[in-house]
């Protein structure tokens, strides 16, 4: 037998021990995954909009404080401006404050809309018409259609909670660009509703290139000063961090959990590595005395944490990148599992707990049958009942997606990066090397004459 | 027959490193679990302190929160001079007229967010008596004076006592510091209504606050300002109820608490599974020996279970202690219906830690069943035979 077919056999010598580790490490990388995963998500647009020379300008108080109208052509004047254009968030309600009914809605300029936001078209150039031409006119994402099962010409309401008018809008149209589920119709349908001077949320200033923004910023800010409305300019991404941020420090949240699951991880990794060395020390004692290097065995034993650990890996990681996509498998699985868990407990409770039939008293009835049964079963019946949870919703369950799973919090499919896959192969080879580590060093120094005296 | 728990607990002992790893991990989940709560409980707890059930808040009715509520100077003049709103000591109606806006200001600990720029008449102090000016002065009617909220006044670079602030046309003094009471208006700045109304160029109030004697005194003050024509575009509720509304802020975070603990949940119940099979298999010799003596093989599947959740408790001890420095920091998020920064602190309760308890003794019931089920099942003879 070769050295790393001893580390296999070994690997496989205890299979529950080994198959228990690696779900539990599996489990708990997966959730590394699914966390970092998310964080990438919330990060996304800030991330993607770096690229395009675009900035922002609002009111130096705050987003509350609205911009006089003359201000966009003043922008516009300004040297290496290549488009501005007025978006104002009216916020409100579709239907109902839910979160899954929540998105984004605008009022736009539509004769510069599309030419400041150049990565977004309206799907067909006619729908850009219908929006300048009816003032009640709105063009939506597809996704809002597929969401609600909204079709062209619809009428839809959105009840206004910033400003205070409601809004009734026309379907005239689907636009397509980095978001999928806003929603733009005209600035002059929210001014006339209002019935005061109209008034600009924020403008969007598309520059000529990347090197033109910081002194444009500059200018724009300059130009503003000490006039009754001050401006703040700043890039599109520095815009949209600033949302970010104020949810306050989620990046430190997730690493601090990301990196408390891992310590459990090791926890979990060495406490088995130190078993599995524990009840070998004869055999090692053995294999010391057949000539093995005190290397060799260290060797041997850190190969082994690995094994173990790129078990739990593959279990987690993978399972996480097939299953991401498919909430509704995430949803049956957990499902499943809770149903397992309730249900042991409930065996569990009642095993313990019930007075126990005595062997002297053979009279059966159906209570001590069943009795009999479920101390019989118990554990297979719990795990049955489990899955038979799971495809039960599996097959009941309508599609979902993140959207409606996550109450309207995840606004698209989730799918794992490669830079989280690549991270959870580093906590994999990290937790397999620092778990072995410590058994690894004690086994390789077990003294020959001690270790065969335990064998008795 | 039941085996007694010192039998238990020095076999804990005397495999103290197992214990302790396994216990670890299950400390781990609960401290995640309790932490991640202590900030959800945290949050509710500063909105919870804010609102007072004395007192009557008028919004706008398809308002959500007072950030975007408009009444107009007529409706508000109808709404002073509304009977049954309690009087001061002076016999002048307790109502304070209210103007929010948001001022965007650089945080001490990096990026910038919104506080809360709420102007308020003279007897807004009077109406939330937890709110104590500490440090110099109340502001002036009239004048550009400030009053900041003590967390407001650590979290925001600019806020201290003595320096003077920009809101949107000129420089404004902060002439003094308030205490809250760990409420929401900690994160606060106040200003005279009518001064910053001018300031900020708003046309329209907020919300106006009432107070009312009792119970009866509410019903009726709401019953009427809800049959006024004039007030038809109104809607009263005590502030309690606005600021309990507010609450369902922490829901995400109490969601993501839960998730956290369950999925960890999962891998530190296979953990202990491991623990207490290699407990199981390293004793076949004294479970058979028990048998004899005749202890039935229940006492047996209890004696391994309660094992297990004794192993699990330190854990949740563990856990309990690991979450306990966190009690009391402060940390801030921004409250997306009022678009403003809420600053609090981690609480961790009494009952957060007793759930945090009971929820490792979950964790070691079920990671404790199954090797206490073979334990009870073996039978003796082999048993006795195993070295």
């Amino acid at each position: 037998m070769t050295v790393p077919g001893l580390v296999l056999r070994n690997v496989f010598r205890n299979p529950r021990r080994t198959f228990l580790t690696m779900i539990s490490i599996g489990v708990s990388l997966g959730l590394v995954v699914v966390l970092t995963t998310i964080v990438a998500e919330i990060y996304r647009p800030s991330k993607e909009s770096g690229a395009i020379p675009r900035l922002v300008v609002r009111h130096r108080t705050s987003l509350g404080q609205p911009l006089p109208t003359h201000y966009g052509a003043k922008i516009a004047q300004l040297p290496h401006v290549a488009g501005v254009t007025a978006l104002n968030w009216f916020g409100g309600q579709y239907k109902d404050d839910r979160p899954e009914n929540f998105f984004a809605r605008f009022a736009c300029d539509p004769d510069s809309f599309f030419r400041v936001f150049r990565e977004w078209k309206p799907d067909k150039p006619e729908y850009l018409g219908a929006l300048k031409r009816e003032q009640t006119a709105c063009l939506v994402g597809p996704e809002l259609l597929r969401r609600y099962g909204w079709s062209l010409g619809d009428r839809i309401q959105i009840r206004g909670d910033i400003y205070p008018v409601d809004l009734e809008l026309t379907i005239r149209g689907t636009f397509s660009g980095p978001d999928d589920t806003w929603l733009i119709f005209q600035n002059k349908y929210l001014d006339e509703a209002l019935g005061f001077p109209a008034r600009v949320g924020t403008y969007w200033v598309l520059a000529d290139s990347l090197d033109d923004v910081p002194v444009l910023i500059d200018s724009i800010d300059t130009m503003f000063r000490n006039s009754d409305a001050e401006t703040k300019s700043e890039t599109e991404k520095a815009f949209q961090l600033s949302f970010i941020e104020m949810l306050g420090n989620i990046q430190l949240l997730i690493k601090g959990i990301v990196s408390v699951v891992v310590f459990a991880i090791l926890l979990v990794a060495a406490s088995t590595m130190a078993m599995a060395v524990r009840e070998r020390t004869p055999e090692i004692a053995i294999l010391k005395t057949l000539g093995f290097q005190r290397a060799t065995i260290l060797r041997m034993i850190v190969a082994e944490g690995i094994l173990v650990s790129i078990g739990g890996g593959i279990i987690g990681v993978i399972g996480v990148w097939l299953l991401l996509p498919h909430p509704k498998w995430f949803v049956s699985l957990a499902g499943g599992i809770s149903v397992l868990a309730a249900t042991s407990m409930v065996g569990i409770l009642g095993g313990t707990l019930l007075p126990e039939r005595r062997a002297a008293d053979t009279r059966y009835s159906l209570f001590t049958g069943l009795q009999h049964f479920v101390w019989q079963y118990g554990p297979w019946i719990s795990f049955g009942l489990g899955v038979l949870t799971t495809v039960t919703m599996l097959a009941a369950l309508p599609p979902l997606d993140w959207f409606a799973f996550s109450n309207g919090f995840i606004q698209r499919d989730l799918h794992v990066p490669t830079e989280t896959l690549l991270l959870g192969a580093g906590i994999t080879f990290i937790v397999g090397f620092y778990s072995s580590i410590v058994p690894a060093w004690n086994a390789s120094r077990i003294r020959v004459v001690e270790g065969l005296r335990t064998l008795g | 027959m039941a085996i007694p728990i010192r039998y238990n607990l020095r076999h804990l002992f005397r495999r103290w490193r197992t214990t302790l790893l396994t216990s670890l991990a299950i400390g781990l989940v609960v401290a995640v679990f309790v932490i991640m709560l202590s900030l959800a409980q945290g949050l509710s707890e500063a909105f919870v302190a804010s609102g007072d059930p004395r007192n009557v808040l008028v919004m706008r009715s398809g308002s959500t929160s007072e950030t975007n509520s408009l009444i107009t100077r007529d409706q508000v003049r109808v709404l002073q001079y509304l009977p049954g709103v309690s009087v001061d000591a002076e016999g002048k109606p307790l109502v304070s007229v209210e103007v929010i806006n948001l001022l965007n200001i650089p945080r001490t600990t990096g990026g910038t967010s919104n506080v809360m720029i709420r102007g308020v008449g003279q007897q807004a102090f009077a109406m939330r008596p937890q709110v104590q000016i500490v440090e110099g002065d109340p502001f002036r009617p009239g004048l550009r004076e400030l009053v900041v909220g003590s967390t407001a006044s650590e979290r925001f670079v600019g806020c201290r006592v003595g320096q003077t602030v920009k809101l949107v046309k000129s420089e404004w003094t902060i002439v003094g510091r308030f205490d809250a009471g760990r409420s929401a208006f900690d994160s606060e700045i106040w200003g005279d209504t009518e001064e910053l109304s001018r300031e900020f160029d708003r046309d329209f109030y907020s919300t106006v606050l009432m107070r009312v004697d009792d119970a009866v005194a509410r019903e009726a003050l709401i019953g009427r300002i809800e049959e006024d024509q004039q007030l038809a575009s109104l809607k009263p509720r005590t502030e309690l109820a606005y600021y309990e509304d507010q609450t369902k802020t922490a829901g995400p975070l109490k969601f993501l608490g839960m998730f956290l603990a369950v999925v960890m949940a999962i891998g530190a119940v296979f953990s202990a599974m491991n623990t207490m099979y290699a407990a199981v298999a390293g004793r076949g010799r004294e479970i058979a020996t028990l048998r004899v003596l005749g202890y039935s093989r229940r006492s047996i599947l209890i004696s391994f279970v309660i094992e297990s959740i004794l192993l699990a408790l330190v854990g949740g001890a563990l856990g309990g202690l690991l979450s306990l420095p966190m009690n009391g920091v402060a940390t801030g998020t921004t409250n997306f219906l009022t678009f403003t920064e809420v600053a609090f602190q981690f609480r961790v309760t009494p009952a957060l830690i007793l759930g945090g308890f009971l929820f490792a003794a979950v964790m070691g019931v079920i990671g404790g069943f199954l090797p206490a089920l073979q334990a009870s099942r073996r039978a003796i003879v082999e048993g006795l035979r195993e070295t």
